[in-house]
């Protein structure tokens, strides 16, 4: 079940609101957190029931850690749960990589039967993780059955995120026990939320899609316009369809009384590497920086500092290094292939480069340069994210430098022999209307990439005026039009 | 250690490491409120710490702190 599903949106989901409610109003807080629960538990199980087994042994035995933990936290106990934790994740998803290349290094073409990797692995591998090292440093003091398994499991933010901390929950678990919790004052702000994200899920995402498919498809045809217009096509797919997700993600928490944290913060409007990604998939940034980039550098740090390092080595081992093992990490985290190393490797550089010219001081460049350099940047990393292949997105980027790859279209030819500028007939540009309907999709989108807030940030600006109402209306006739059109989520095969 | 005096002390630590004389903190002040506040620097500012306090701390108890007051209030725990 996803969440631009008929089935979920108008059956599954109105059943289990108007359900949840009604128990916490009639029968108590903790009786509706266990609804939740089973609801979360059947929406996992409709995609592929066995699996549903390793979802709730998973819960089960981090949970039994994490009891373990509070009662006496050993460092041995942490680190063989969180090993074990890994030890899934790497087997779902990466043993048939692991292996191939292992083959490959010895000379060996070995093929694996494919591992279906199981929905969610990533996000719910990870958020128990950090609550197990969250246990042992005991910034936790208690957990109950009941609230871990809420906290892990809850649907809108099992699948993709965001990647929640218990902190950030626990407090809200306990208010809707006792019954003071803010029951259903966040729920018009959330429908309105939710709608906002289904609407730029299904209306611009995948509407844009197409286009980029179009590109990305044909790596080895593009001329530079064509892989222009493909690659800022997917950046603005991309950020639709996962900023789209994180809303309806908080939009359906908001239903439910629960504020999940905020994942996206209008990162198109970054003016360098580092504010970029204090603005992208704010939750996973900052999951590697707590627990991976942070507890790195700060041991080197202070081993530089007793040892009296030099400031380049300094630099080296305690910014470089980490930011580019955590980069790595992340990279690999997205999926079991070197294209995603290479995005996470090329967001690395990007960020060194940028630590290195805010730490030797050098010019600041002006806020249009800078937000060019990191649009550049980022874009260039995407089309490793979405290429197939690291020679296809070679490709798709040599074409978009080379000076040889300018060709302009056949119905163009008449600029193009004033220009003096090749032209031809070509394939993904083959007609005008395409083109200037794909231009279109883009200037729209990248305008309301820049203009529409995420949440749930800014909620005390949703303010229920007439203009609010139209334009809700107005988004939700178009996804509910476009429903029909199978899709599904660019962060589900995480 | 007073929480006074370790707010004074903690504004040195900041200005030490963004190397700002200049550099005005209240117990509201986040990070936002920093431009130059990176990942980087924050942990200049955890060492910087640790020295300043003669103290140890870990990086996750300090990201999750939302301004300076937090900052002083779970510096004071730590120290007394």
């Amino acid at each position: 079940m996803l969440f631009n599903d008929p089935i979920f949106l108008f059956i599954f989901l109105p059943i289990v609101v108007i359900l949840f409610h009604w128990i916490r109003r009639d029968v108590g807080g903790g009786a509706s957190m266990v609804l939740i629960v089973a609801a979360s538990i059947f929406f996992y199980g409709w995609w592929n029931p066995p699996y549903l087994l390793l979802l709730l042994g998973s819960v089960l035995f981090n949970y039994a850690v994490t009891h373990q933990l509070l009662k006496s936290p050993s460092r041995l106990l942490l680190i063989v749960g969180v090993l074990a934790n890994i030890a899934v994740l790497g087997y779902f998803k990466y043993r048939n990589f692991f292996m191939e290349n292992i083959g490959l290094l010895l000379g060996e073409g070995w093929q694996f039967e494919e591992i279906f990797i199981p929905l969610a692995i990533s996000f719910f591998t990870f958020q128990q993780v950090a609550l197990l090292v969250d246990a042992h440093d005991g910034q936790i003091k208690r957990v109950k059955f009941l609230d871990f398994a809420t906290f892990v499991i809850l649907f809108p933010q099992l699948i993709a995120g965001p990647i929640v901390l218990y902190r950030e929950m626990d407090k809200q678990f306990q208010s809707l026990r006792n019954g003071s919790g803010v029951g259903l004052s966040l729920f018009g702000l959330g429908i309105v939320t939710f709608i906002l994200g289904l609407f730029k899920k299904v209306a611009l995402a995948d509407g844009i899609a197409p286009f980029a498919d179009s590109v990305f498809a044909v790596a080895d045809q593009l001329t530079m316009l064509e892989a222009w217009g493909g690659v800022i096509a997917y950046t603005l797919q991309l950020y639709f369809d996962f900023s789209g997700y994180s809303d309806m993600a908080v939009g359906l928490g908001m239903m439910f009384g629960l504020l999940l944290p905020i994942n996206f913060n209008l990162p198109y409007r970054a003016t360098s590497m580092i504010d970029f990604w204090k603005r992208w998939h704010i939750t996973m940034t900052r999951f590697f920086m707590m627990y991976l980039y942070s507890p790195i550098a700060l041991s080197v740090m202070r081993k530089s500092i007793l040892s009296d390092w030099s400031k380049q080595k300094q630099f080296l081992l305690g910014v470089v290094m980490p930011i580019i093992i955590t980069f790595l990490v992340s990279g690999l985290w997205h999926g079991a292939a070197w294209t995603f190393v290479v995005f996470g490797a090329v967001n690395a550089l990007g960020l060194v480069v940028n630590h290195i010219w805010k730490e030797w001081q050098l010019p600041r460049p002006n806020i249009f340069i800078g937000w060019l350099l990191t649009m550049l940047t980022v874009m260039v990393s995407f089309v490793y994210f979405r290429a197939d292949s690291i020679a296809n997105a070679n490709l798709i980027i040599l074409t978009m430098v080379d000076p040889a790859s300018l060709i302009f279209p056949n119905w163009l030819s008449y600029y193009a022999d004033y220009l003096g500028i090749p032209w031809h007939t070509l394939s993904v540009f083959s007609s005008g209307t395409y083109t200037v309907r794909m231009v279109g999709w883009i200037v729209v989108l990248a305008l309301l990439s820049i203009l529409l807030k995420n949440r749930p940030l800014h909620l005390h600006e949703i303010r229920p005026t007439v203009a609010l109402a139209i334009s809700l209306s107005v988004m939700l006739w178009l996804t509910l039009g476009w429903l029909d059109e199978p899709s599904t989520f660019i962060y589900f095969q995480f | 250690m007073e929480n006074k005096e370790i707010l004074r002390v903690l504004i040195d630590v900041f200005k030490e490491v963004f190397d700002d004389e200049e550099l005005v903190l209240t117990r509201e002040t986040t990070a936002n409120d920093i431009e130059e506040w990176d990942s980087l620097n924050q942990i200049k500012l955890i060492v910087e710490s640790e020295r300043a306090f003669n103290i140890r701390l870990r990086s996750r108890d300090i990201n999750i702190l939302e301004n300076i007051g937090e900052m002083v209030d779970y510096l004071s725990k730590v120290i007394n």
